[in-house]
């Protein structure tokens, strides 16, 4: 019984979590990054190399 | 490619099994690993950048998602908003497949996926891409990180405190940074 509670608890937790991400993702392609485009442009490439590095550091190192 | 059939346990060792990710015992991993097939999909304009955590089309079932490996090839896409757009598909990709399973075993493999690509994500977006975006930014664009990192708090405490602490200890707030 405790464990269905607990497995139900997840799933509505899960469940938030992706409404969430949803909010996040709408919000993020559709106001930030269309204005991060134009206003990183001069420094889009260098983001990129770091975020590049960073990536490859954090799943090599 | 087919994927190794050796079990593996991804990301022992490095900085994401630090923060928590992929704590998944080795006959669960080998369960995992032994099913996938290791595929370069091309995603819409460019190609995926993580083909060692999974690639997939939205309507992929879980079993073509090959568990991540650090030596497995590293692909980037060469622009920064094409990369973190290519996490979120990639991620909503992941919660689709969630709710298209029906065994609770399968689905814990694709919540560590989730949680995995969110903990990379966030590791990635906040001590970069917000703080360059915010510097160049107007009051409205600083006003939108604000908010997105909000969002982002909000998402880590929705799971906190879950039954399953190997899932949950990657969304803590102290291991995201």
């Amino acid at each position: 019984m405790q464990e269905t509670d607990d497995d139900a608890v997840f799933e509505a937790r899960f469940h938030a979590l992706r409404d969430h991400v949803d909010q996040h993702v709408e919000a993020e392609e559709t106001a930030i990054f269309p204005q991060a485009a134009h206003v990183l442009a001069t420094h889009l490439e260098e983001i990129t190399v770091l975020l590049q590095e960073r990536k490859k550091q954090i799943l090599t190192s | 490619m087919h994927a190794p059939t050796t079990p593996v346990t991804p990301f022992r060792g490095t900085a994401l099994a630090r923060h928590g990710v992929y704590s998944l015992d080795n006959a669960m991993a080998s369960r995992c690993v032994s099913k996938a097939v290791v595929q370069t999909e091309v995603q819409g304009e460019y190609q995926s950048h993580a083909p060692h955590i999974h690639t997939c089309k939205e309507n992929l079932p879980w079993h073509s998602i090959p568990m991540p490996t650090a030596t497995m090839p590293y692909i980037s896409p060469d622009d920064a908003i094409a990369l973190l757009t290519a996490d979120h598909r990639q991620v909503r990709a992941l919660f689709q497949q969630y709710a298209d399973t029906p065994d609770p075993y399968l689905q814990q493999i694709i919540a560590e996926h989730v949680f995995a690509e969110l903990t990379l994500h966030m590791l990635l977006k906040k001590p970069v891409f917000y703080p360059a975006f915010a510097e160049q930014a107007d009051e409205e664009g600083k006003r939108l990180v604000r908010e997105a990192r909000r969002i982002s708090s909000r998402s880590r405490n929705s799971l906190r405190p879950c039954k399953r602490p190997t899932t949950m200890r990657c969304l803590r707030p102290d291991s995201t940074r």
